[in-house]
Parts: C-alpha cells; structure tokens; sequence
C-alpha cells in the first residue's frame, strides 16, 4: 500500500514538475518571435530551386526594416538587378532590362517569388503567428537530435493563409526548426524545415531553411543566409520606389 | 449608239479566244474576292462564336468592382440577387442563362502541378449558355456520383497524364483568402475550340465549389445567351441589344455584350476587312490589265477597219466609244462569271466548310487563339457580291478608255497606210 501511495505520489509530484517546466503555447511563441524578429536585417542571401531533378541557384543582398519594409537585389548573373520592394502589404518588382518596374498584384501574388515555392503573398505576410493562430502546445519530442516543443496552431480567421500549422520549435533554443502547413481540408501543402541555425549576438537564429512544396514531387526551395547584420541602421530611402528605379 | 453596241458585240464575240482569256483572269479575280470575303466573315463568326460559347456569352453581367479587377479573378465581388437578373435576361429575349464564378488555381498530380483557369459552374444550366458540354470528348458532365468532380480540358489533362476517373488535387484560394486544396475526380476531358479551355480550363460544380472555396452563395458572373442569328453582325447587334436593355433595368451593375467584351478582336476584324481591300484592288487591277492588252491587241488588229470606218465618215469620239464599249461588255462577262463563281465557291463554303483541325491538330500550326477543332465555314456576304460585280465593270470601263482613246486619235490615212 505504502509502496503505490508512494508511487502515486512521485507521479503527481514528476508531473507538477513537467507542468510548471513547460511553457504556455503563447510563451513558446513570444520567445520564438523574440528571436526571429528584428527591427532591422542587412544580408546576403543564396537560394537554390530545385524542381524535377534541376537545380538552380539565385544569389541576392538584401535589407529590411521589420517586416514592413524590405529591399531584395539580385545578384546571380541571370536575374542581376531585378529588385523587390516591399512596403506593408504592397510589392513592387523592377526589371532592369526593360527599365520598368511592375506592382505585384492580384493572382500574381500566388505565384512563386522568382521561382521558388515562396509565393509573393508569404513574403508579404508581416503579422506575427500569435496575431494570426491560436496555438496549444501537443507535447514535446526530440527531433533531429534536438528537444522541441510541438505545437499545433489553427486559424483564428479564416483568412489566414493555413488553416492549421505544426511547428516545431527548439525547446532550449526557441527557433522554429520545422513547420507543416496544412490546407483547410486538412491537406499538407508544404513542409518548411531549418537546416541551420547560428547563435548571432544574444540570439537564435535560422540562417538555412528548406521548404518543400507537397503537391509537386522534388519541388524545393532551400534559402541560405551567408551573411547577416541585425539591427543596424539603415538609410530610409532605399525603402522607396524612385530608389527602385534607379 | 445602238450601231456601236451591235458592232462591239459582234467583235467581242469574232474574237473569243481573247474575250475568254480576260474574262476568265476577271472571274477568278472577283471570285476569289468574294469567296475570301466569304471565309474571313466566316472566320470571325467562328472566332466570336467560340468566344460566345466558352467565355463572354452573348453577354455578361458583373459588379462594377468585378469588372475592374478581374484579371485577378477576385472572389469580393459578387451580384447580390442574380435571380432577378436571370427573369429580366429572359424577358429581354435571352434564350438561356447560366452563373459562373471563376478563379484562380491550380492542378497538381503530385508530380507536377499547373496553374488553371477555373470556373464554378452550374451544371444544370450552363448548357443553355455555353457550349462546354456538348464538347466533352470523354466522360460524362457531372455525373454526380462524387461529391467532388471536375471536368478538364483535353490537352490540360493530357499534359498531367490524366484520364476519366483519376484523382488530381486541386488548390486554390477560399473566399476569405485561405490556401486549399483538395482532391476531385476527374468525370470528364473537353475537346473544346477554343484553345484557352483545351489548355487550361478546369471547371467544378457550385455544389463542389461552395465548401471549397467558402464561397457562401457568391456568384461572380452572370452569363446570358441569345437564339444563334444569321449573321454576324445580326448576332453582334442583337447582343448589344439584350445588354442595353439589362442595363436600363440594373444601372448599378456592369452588364457586357460579346461587342463589348471582344472589343479588340473587331477592332483587329475592321482592319483585316480594309487589308480585304486592298487585296481586292490589287486582284481586280491585275483583270484590268489584261482588259487593256485585250482592247490594245484588238486596236492593233482592226487599225485598217479603224480606218475604214474613219473613211466612212465614223467620228474619232464613235471610234472611242466602239472600243470602250467591247472593253465593258468583257468587263461585263467575267465579272459575272466571276460573281457567279464566287457565288458557287461561297456555297460550299456555307455548306460544307473547310475542316480546321485537319491544319490546326496537335503538332501543326499555331493559330493563337483562333478555334483549332471542327471545320470552319463561310458567310454569306450578299454585299460582297455586288461589289465585285460593280468594281469589275468599273475597272473594266477604265481600263478600256486608255486603247480606246489611242484608237480614235488615230489619222485615216495612217491607218489605211498601216501595215
């Protein structure tokens, strides 16, 4: 008797421990926003697309100021100049040769930003997870050699662009180390994995991510951070169309 | 002058080897004209028949915000009471109407995944308007045995390697702006001839649709059709008419004829006709050559009779109009040989038509977004015919008058003397 009273005892007592140990699914989601954010970035980016068994590399320097405001240009040979805009939730591209620059609207949104399975209306999002989703924490794993906090978030409005995400995210970390998105019937549509992750001042940091698109066999994009600055100054108008132009 | 029309008749007839070489150059000419004529009205009816058939309908009612931003086939504007908008169509004299939402998605195998133009239909009604279900080459037009069927152009299914019966994963956006996707079979492929429904169309049920896209009644666009008209024209005419009509009844939205909505293509259709012109003058130039040299060969044959005549007392001006006159009365003839073989050449045309795809077939020429299937079919084009008969006799006169003119200036001793 004394033997299960005991036992019982150091269950409830282990217990207790877990649940005061585990953070809410709002804390998980505040330190993970802590250290993915920032008031602004500076870097130079590599991204590889790869669809059908082709591989193609596209290079890029970019800067970005929140996530109202971002510069992105082109510096592979074949794309060399073009040049995105993002000022809140409008976008604009610049095409050197033709001298002409184009807002990114209406179904263009859907499409793959250069290519890749990131569509414009994804680089556009700005709002933060916890604006978007209601999350609750459904256990925690080891995953891929790392302990993480599984979370489940669902849509708080059914314009959100997923119904229903599952993170992964670094439990001693707070990174987001894989994300499936789900559809509203419940199906996958796309799988986002951090291959990488580098510790850049006080923080976490992904700097190599792969996302896969489910409805295409061998359709990925891995994006690659090969330098990066946070929070430095940054001059104002490079976040303006006549500096697009130019 | 009724002794000159005796004698030039009796020389055009003395020298029928020449009269026939000229008429018949005139006959091709001018039948050629009118059965070109005939084949491009015939190619434009085919071209906005099929754009009646599969997309614009005779006419088509949207919201204002639809129509401004439909290149992005939004899914925010919708008609608030497409019923009473369907009665008035039918008072109006529309003879069916259907309602349609279209959107933006795209079709994935798994393998591979291809954006489409695709559309929420109603199957029981929208074969009063278009004409995608008389085109299904395979399959049947929703059964209704799945709660969620689609129906593909041929060569859109072809390209992801799907056949009736298939399962494939449509994606798109809901109507508050969440991504979804979801798997349909395939119930059946349209051969249709427009090439923009063969290479990209994939269409869904408003039952189907409803659930996919949250689309919560929303019905974008409200498709009319008219009984087929004659002619072109007639069919354009009375569209206009049936839009007018729409519009008096709801200001407040945007209703559309085929005119309107195929405005550049009857634009391009205006300058093709001037270009048939053009070719027309060049042909019927070419037949006025040959009437000069007739009339100048037969000047030169007939200097001495010239002559002769002179010597009896026949004015110069006579002499002139002798010759004119046996150039029209050629004009004359293979102008009506010519009207009356274009006439025969457009009868076939109407009848018969030349078979399109026979050209137009996977692998052969690209045609843009001319109608690739079926056979293409002329019209008749009463003006046509006039014209051609009128300008051949008309260049004919013209071109008489230079020999003729030569043939009166000519000295009666010089022309008794000619050797």
């Amino acid at each position: 008797m004394k033997r299960i009273i005991f036992t019982v005892l150091a269950a409830v007592a282990g217990f207790a421990a877990f649940a005061q140990a585990a953070p809410t699914a709002a804390e998980i989601l505040a330190k993970v926003d802590e250290n993915e954010n920032f008031s602004s970035i500076e870097y130079e980016g590599r991204m590889e697309l790869t669809l059908g068994g082709k591989t193609r590399v596209k290079t890029m320097k970019a800067v970005a100021v929140g996530a109202d405001k971002a510069y992105i240009e082109f510096t592979n040979p074949e794309d060399r100049g073009v040049r995105y805009l993002k000022l809140g939730d409008e976008l604009w591209m610049y095409f050197p040769k033709e001298d002409d620059t184009v807002k990114i609207s209406g179904h263009l949104l859907r499409e793959g930003m250069m290519g890749s399975d990131v569509s414009y209306e994804e680089a556009l999002e700005s709002d933060s997870l916890a604006d978007i989703y209601d999350a609750v924490v459904k256990g925690r794993e080891d995953y891929e050699g790392r302990p993480v906090w599984v979370l489940e978030l669902t849509a708080k409005k059914s314009s959100a662009s997923y119904a229903r995400q599952i993170l992964r995210v670094d439990a001693e970390r707070f990174v987001t180390l894989s994300a499936d998105l789900y559809a509203k019937s419940g199906k996958l549509l796309k799988e986002s994995r951090t291959l990488e992750v580098r510790l850049i001042g006080l923080r976490w940091y992904p700097v190599k991510v792969e996302l896969s698109d489910k409805l295409r066999k061998d359709s990925r994009t891995s994006f690659e951070l090969v330098s990066i600055k946070l929070d430095v100054a940054v001059d104002p108008k490079r976040f303006t169309l006549s500096e697009l132009g130019k | 002058m009724g002794t000159l029309w005796k004698i030039a008749f009796r020389n055009v007839l003395r020298h029928k080897r020449r009269t026939a070489i000229t008429g018949v150059v005139l006959m091709f000419g001018i039948g050629v004209y009118i059965m070109f004529g005939s084949m491009l009205a015939g190619m434009d009816r085919m071209s906005i028949d099929s754009m009646v058939d599969y997309s614009t309908a005779s006419a088509k009612v949207t919201s204002p915000g639809y129509l401004e931003t439909m290149s992005g086939t939004p899914l925010d504007f919708g008609l608030e009471n497409p019923a009473a908008i369907e009665r008035a169509a039918l008072a109006a004299g529309a003879s069916g109407t259907t309602r349609r939402t279209a959107f933006v998605g795209q079709l994935s195998n798994y393998v591979d995944a291809l954006p489409v133009m695709a559309f929420a239909v109603d199957p029981a009604t929208d074969g009063t308007v278009f004409a995608l279900e008389r085109a299904v080459d395979a399959g049947e037009w929703f059964p209704g045995r799945e709660a969620n069927e689609i129906v593909l152009g041929r060569k859109l299914a072809a390209e992801l390697g799907l056949s009736v019966g298939d399962w494939v994963v449509l994606s798109g956006r809901t109507r508050p702006g969440a991504e979804n996707a979801d798997e349909f079979v395939v119930v059946a492929t349209v051969d249709a001839a427009d090439p923009q429904v063969s290479n990209s169309g994939a269409y869904v049920s408003y039952g189907a649709a409803e659930e996919f896209l949250e689309l919560d009644g929303l019905v974008t666009e409200l498709d009319l059709a008219l009984p087929r008209a004659a002619t072109l024209d007639r069919a354009l005419d009375e569209a206009d008419a049936l839009a007018a009509a729409l519009r008096a009844e709801f200001p407040e939205l945007s209703t559309r004829s085929v005119k309107d909505q195929a405005a550049d293509y009857l634009a391009m259709r205006n300058m093709k006709s001037k270009f048939s012109y053009v070719m027309m003058l060049v042909v019927l130039l070419i037949g006025g050559v040959g009437i000069v040299n007739t009339i100048l060969m037969a000047v030169y044959a007939r200097v001495k009779e010239i002559g002769v005549l002179r010597a009896y007392g026949m004015l110069g001006r006579d002499v002139k109009s002798l010759f004119t006159i046996e150039g029209v009365i050629v004009g004359a003839i293979g102008s009506l040989a010519g009207a009356l073989f274009g006439l025969a050449l457009t009868w076939y045309m109407v009848e018969y038509g030349i078979p399109v795809g026979v050209f137009f077939a996977d692998g052969g020429l690209d045609m843009g977004n001319l109608p690739l299937t079926g056979s293409m079919y002329g019209e008749w084009k009463p003006l046509d015919i006039v014209v051609g008969f009128v300008f051949g006799v008309v260049v004919s006169f013209i071109a008489a008058r230079i020999p003729a003119r030569r043939a009166a200036r000519l000295e009666v001793t010089d022309a008794l003397r000619f050797v």
